[in-house]
């Protein structure tokens, strides 16, 4: 199952190969979308950024959401990398993949994916910014209405 | 005997964020050991009344009101800020 939660980075160039080679049928498509550490927010330079998780059931709801993407669209088993630990800014933190015979059941899936995992994936993200106590980060409404899309 | 486990801003309302806890007759359903570990950290009454939390037993979504039995992993989980 290429759901991998873990502390070390990763490389797209070896996922979207590893992604290309291990669907049944020749893929028409493959999305790849990577999440990045921002060095900035609303209130300030960003200096580090920790994730927490569930062990365990993290690797579990990820592996329920990719489940459902496949139940919703024509898609191979995507691929899902999400690092925890210290992060800095500019570093990569979530990678999902997906490929399919069409491009618009892989894009849609793709967001479905990232939607999920802002808003269902047992993680927790602390920031560190220049100046001000480490603050845990709250989920954003924005993020909760994408979600909310997929509902419908 | 049960294990509590709090994660993400609710670990820093309690002193370990994993620990073992002995079930009691007053503590049988999982709002019964929030409210029993809260008279100790009552930063943690400050904490739910100001955000969402949700329960998971056993690593799985369950209520407030889902029964915890010796041996459960019980979970306090505040919103979520993957991806």
């Amino acid at each position: 199952m290429p759901v991998i939660v873990s502390e070390s980075d990763f490389n797209i160039a070896e996922e979207y190969e590893r992604l290309r080679a291990s669907t049944d049928n020749t893929p028409g498509a493959i999305v790849q979308f990577v999440g990045l550490v921002r060095d900035f927010n609303q209130d300030g330079e960003v200096q580090t950024l920790e994730l927490e998780h569930y062990a365990g059931m993290t690797e579990a709801v990820i592996g329920d959401i990719c489940t459902q993407a496949q139940q919703r669209w024509n898609i191979s088993e995507p691929t899902v990398i999400h690092r925890v630990g210290k992060l800095q800014p500019t570093d990569q933190i979530v990678l999902v993949a997906i490929a399919s015979s069409h491009r618009a059941d892989a894009f849609a899936a793709c967001e479905f994916v990232m939607d999920q995992l802002k808003t269902n994936a047992t993680f927790w993200k602390k920031e560190k910014r220049s100046g001000h106590t480490d603050d845990w980060l709250a989920m954003k409404d924005s993020d909760r209405q994408r979600a909310q899309r997929w509902e419908k | 005997m049960a294990t509590i486990l709090f994660f993400g801003s609710l670990g820093d309302c309690v002193d370990q964020t994993e620990f073992n806890f002995e079930l009691t007759e007053n503590t049988k359903t999982a709002q019964d050991v929030f409210d029993a570990i809260a008279i100790e950290h009552p930063e943690l009454i400050d904490a739910k009344k100001s955000t969402p939390i949700n329960v998971a037993l056993n690593q799985k979504m369950a209520e407030w009101a889902s029964p915890v039995s010796d041996g459960d992993e019980l979970a306090f989980l505040p919103p979520v800020t993957g991806g």
